[in-house]
């Protein structure tokens, strides 16, 4: 945790950079009339404070690491698939319609998290897309996203 | 013989979802929900001609099943929700609100967008502003009240809804004509002002009839004056502040809105609209639901004839402002 | 008087006006429960089919619906660790322990202290209406500053383990909510020219993704078999004596707790839930379970919550500003019934007002009736396999996420939020105070403006104010606290070091 920690720390700190340089130009009349870049600056310069402190209790704390975020354990292997299948579920809602990506979806996660039935694994997808689109589409009236192909 | 299967199975789902998704289609206009943007909270001045209106259609205007929604997305005086309106989809569905605030903001250089973007569908309101002050405030008239700002100059608050609203400007027209100093406190709406003198947070508001009615009938606050040169059927009690002040005579502050769509809306949509809230303004419906919240029937001039006053307050604005 | 009462009292129990309170409620139940719908979004859908069954039933449907919303929530909290609402995040906390071994009786106590805190709320609005009102108008610009502080520092205190942290969480919450365009000037604040993010960072998506889709990650990642569940047997579903005299002073106090934040306008259940935790929590005599299962610490949020709903009834009412989002939405069917907000409005229109509240109490009944009928049901749903559960939650985050505003970029910024927020969840950065800062920010930066402009550029305003100053101390000390006991067990620490060796 100890690496991550410093990884967040530096965030913090360049976004708190970021918030004052970014409302630099906002104007500022006097404590009576802050105008809109008063707080942001303020934030900023409060995660600056946080990100010199989050280093330095880091830095400081003789514990050894608790929680360790190991990227190679079958578990996060697991989560860094299912990242990888909703960066594919954008792209395929994006283009082709949410019912389609919505179904790959289902399908993936299904099988990662070791569904292998292949009855199961194509009912449910079906399942609920029909059960979505009744709701949400014919009952509701709601448009989900067609996707720039439809 | 998986992968055959495989593709079989990919093939029969893009086939079906192809027929799901493209059921969606080419059907008659409307054939889904029409969502209403109103830059402005439930419950105040906007809000509440856009629902009077939109509840109003008579049955069987629109096909069954197909309702008007309001999405309320407040906001940057309303800033917020005509951002998003003009970046809607002009597939005739998205319909959004033209009024002074949008205007005015324009005068003021925080937005490029124009009114001429957009094409007006039908009038929810048009009438002047009241003056507010609390019903325990030192002063009973509008001239008590005028000398009293000149006494105290930068002392007296006045609750608005942000910069480039009309709520402020109404105060701005009479303070540089009559050479006052005010001190302006944002809120977030004409309820939140108005809840504001009742509280004495502030000293004085000037927002339309349709929030302040409750507290005006409660005897909370009182109404000093109208914002126009003429009094109002209304509220025949209340003077016009132009017709007490030489200075105010030609100064018309109106809060006005307009229903509107995007001027890329194919034309069917825009006549079917502007037909179906004709409808609703002629009836009986409507106008008990503006009486009800003290809001004054505007008659609706018609695409160019709408668009002709709202060039003509431009330059009122422009000529106040600048 | 009581011609008013009988008035409205027939017509809320006529079969037509029970049955959409019924089906309101049952509406509500299934919006609130379902992570990534919420109860706003359920008001608005509903709100056109009230306006075509005309008369109170339209507005009996909404209470319905706003009652069951808030209920809802708790359901999934307790079973899946994925509150349906933001309101019912806190019930996560002892509820998901509990009910791995008792799903049954985490469920019963959620359900008898929801029932009872909007019960309570409901005799709150009847008999203290008028003066609860008068409590909404002294809070001015100062006292809403103080209070999003005090929001704030009261959520950091017991999210997780590093109290700076927490802190951290909130600084970023709030920093997220200053994308947009700036209210007090008009001008656009990190928007980057782009469209989406002038609308500001919508809190619906990032809530959805930090609570419901961070959650799913983390049943991917668990990948527990689900053999086991199958042999929980399922216990009475009404809560045990042992339990309603534990949590009975619980309910009560958190009730109260809602109701004022209910009737303060602005605030709503996300905050009382967690008010009312920290604060069962700090008042416990042994307060060691909190977080493992105590069953105080499914009562407090969960009546807290629902007491908002009657209490958010009062500024509606009276002022005609809504006390929450939900009764935001109600305003506009209210007026549309001719109900006209205004402090005279339980004289000069009793009847009406009569209906609200009795319709508030049987809605209240309804909810508690199809809670505990449903309790059986509802356990079922922890013994679904995780491998359907799973991306079934997830189609859920992405349709309720788009549902909002019909924007696309909206799932895509879900997504992105979820992820980020699983890390973070793992280094032990807690969400709740992220939320609450993306949900107080635009609160307490508006009112520091104000209340600037109202003291002429002097701070010495926030603590003449005496609600302000007493808030903005109980916030300081309360953030102080730990910090200060940190710095003393240090010492004590270099101490002990010393004089050993």
């Amino acid at each position: 945790m100890k690496k991550y920690n410093y990884i967040v720390a530096a965030v913090l700190l360049v976004v708190g950079i970021g918030m004052i340089v970014g409302t630099m130009d906002f104007p500022y009349h006097g404590l009576s009339d802050i105008g809109g870049g008063f707080w942001p600056k303020l934030l900023g310069g409060a995660l600056l404070l946080c990100s010199i402190g989050l280093a330095l209790e880091t830095a400081l704390k003789k514990q050894p690491d608790e929680v360790t975020i190991d990227f190679r354990s079958e578990g996060m292997k697991r989560v860094l698939i299912a990242l990888g299948i909703m960066v594919v579920f954008s792209v395929l809602t994006y283009i082709l319609g949410f019912f389609v990506g919505t179904f790959f979806m289902v399908i993936s996660c299904a099988i990662l998290l070791g569904e292998r039935n292949k009855v199961k694994l194509l009912a449910i997808p079906v399942g609920v897309i029909v059960f979505i689109y009744v709701v949400f589409e014919m009952v509701l009236h709601t448009n989900l996203p067609a996707g720039i192909l439809f | 013989m998986k992968l055959r299967k495989i593709i079989a199975m990919l093939t029969a789902t893009a086939m079906a979802a192809a027929a799901l998704t493209g059921c969606g289609g080419s059907k008659e206009y409307p054939s889904q929900n029409i969502s209403v943007i109103c830059p402005y909270s439930a419950g105040g001045t906007t809000d509440l001609c856009v629902r009077g209106m939109t509840e109003s259609i008579p049955d069987g205007v629109l096909p069954s099943g197909v309702n008007i929604t309001v999405n309320n997305v407040t906001g940057g005086a309303g800033l917020v929700g005509a951002n998003q309106f003009r970046n809607s989809s002009s597939d005739g569905y998205t319909l959004g609100i033209v009024n002074c605030d949008l205007v005015l903001s324009k005068v003021n250089g925080n937005t490029d967008i124009s009114y001429d973007e957009f094409t007006p569908l039908a009038c929810l309101m048009k009438q002047p502003n009241l003056i507010l002050v609390s019903a325990d405030a030192p002063y009973d008239t509008f001239e008590e009240f005028v000398e009293y700002a000149k006494a105290h100059p930068g002392e007296v608050k006045v609750g608005n809804t942000g910069e480039g609203t009309l709520t402020k400007l109404s105060a701005q027209s009479f303070e540089q004509a009559l050479g006052l100093e005010f001190t302006y406190v944002n809120y977030d709406g004409d309820t939140n002002s108005i809840t504001g003198v009742v509280a004495g947070e502030v000293d004085m508001t000037c927002c339309s009839a349709a929030p302040a009615i409750g507290q005006l009938t409660a005897g909370t606050i009182k109404a000093l004056a109208i914002t126009d040169n003429e009094r109002t059927e209304m509220f025949p009690d209340v003077p016009a502040m132009g017709e007490l002040y030489d200075e105010l005579k030609d100064i018309r502050i109106l809060t006005w809105v307009y229903l509107a769509i995007k001027n890329d809306a194919p034309e069917e949509v825009v006549t079917y609209l502007q037909d179906a809230f004709a409808q609703a303004s002629a009836t009986e419906e409507f106008e008990e639901t503006l009486a009800a919240f003290s809001i004054m029937p505007a008659e609706f001039e018609g695409t160019d004839g709408a668009l002709q006053f709202m060039q003509e307050q431009y330059e009122f604005y422009d000529s106040l402002i600048n | 008087m009581m011609e008013y009462f009988v008035s409205a009292l027939t017509q809320v129990v006529q079969p037509l006006n029970l049955a959409v309170i019924l089906l309101g409620t049952i509406v509500g139940i299934l919006a609130g429960a379902m992570p990534g719908l919420s109860s706003i979004m359920a008001l608005t859908i509903v709100t056109p089919f009230t306006f075509s069954l005309g008369g109170n039933s339209g507005i009996l449907m909404l209470l319905g619906v706003f009652c069951g919303a808030i209920y809802g929530g708790s359901i999934t909290a307790i079973l899946i660790n994925t509150p349906g609402t933001a309101n019912s995040a806190a019930t996560c906390l002892d509820g998901y322990p509990m009910s791995r071994h008792s799903p049954g009786r985490a469920l019963a106590i959620s359900t008898m202290a929801s029932t009872f805190g909007g019960l309570f709320s409901a005799l709150a609005l009847f008999f203290t209406a008028p003066m609860l009102a008068k409590v909404a108008l002294n809070f001015g610009a100062p006292e809403y500053f103080a209070l999003g502080i005090f929001g704030l520092s009261i959520v950091t205190g017991i999210s997780s383990k590093s109290v700076f942290k927490g802190i951290i969480g909130a600084i970023i919450g709030l920093a997220l909510a200053t994308v947009g365009i700036d209210v007090i000037s008009g001008q656009p604040r990190f928007a980057f020219g782009s469209v989406y993010l002038m609308g500001g960072i919508a809190y619906i998506p990032l809530l959805i993704g930090v609570y419901a889709f961070a959650q799913g990650l983390t049943l991917i990642e668990e990948k527990v078999t689900e053999k086991a569940k199958k042999d929980i047997k399922l216990e009475r579903i009404l809560p045990t004596w042992a339990d309603i005299k534990k949590t009975s002073p619980t309910i009560l106090g958190c009730s109260v707790i809602g109701t004022i934040i209910g009737a303060i306008p602005g605030t709503g259940g996300d905050i009382a839930s967690w008010l009312g935790y920290t604060q069962a929590k700090r008042f416990a005599k042994d307060s060691s379970q909190f977080g493992k299962g105590d069953p105080r610490g499914i009562a407090a949020p969960e009546s807290a919550n629902n007491a908002v709903s009657g209490g958010a009834l009062i500024p509606l009412l009276t002022l005609g500003i809504p006390g929450d989002a939900g009764s935001a939405v109600m305003l506009g069917a209210l007026m549309m019934q001719g109900i006209i907000p205004s402090p005279l409005l339980f004289e000069n229109q009793p009847v009406q007002v009569y209906i609200i509240i009795f319709g508030l109490i049987a809605a209240n009944i309804c909810m508690g009736l199809l809670g505990f009928g449903g309790i059986r049901i509802f356990s079922k749903i922890s013994g679904v396999p995780k491998e359907i559960l799973t991306p079934i939650i997830f189609v859920f985050c992405c349709v309720g996420t788009f549902c909002m505003n019909h924007n696309v970029y909206d799932i895509f910024f879900m997504l992105i939020a979820g992820a980020v927020g699983y890390f973070l969840i793992k280094l032990d950065f807690a969400m709740p105070p992220v939320i609450l800062g993306l949900i107080l920010g635009p609160t307490i930066e508006k009112n520091l403006q104000k209340a600037l402009v109202l003291s002429d550029g002097s701070f010495s305003i926030f603590f003449t104010h005496p609600i302000s100053c007493v808030l903005i101390v109980i916030a300081v000390v309360s953030l102080m606290l730990p910090l200060i006991t940190y710095f003393v067990k240090k010492k004590q620490g270099k101490n002990e070091e010393a004089a050993a060796e």
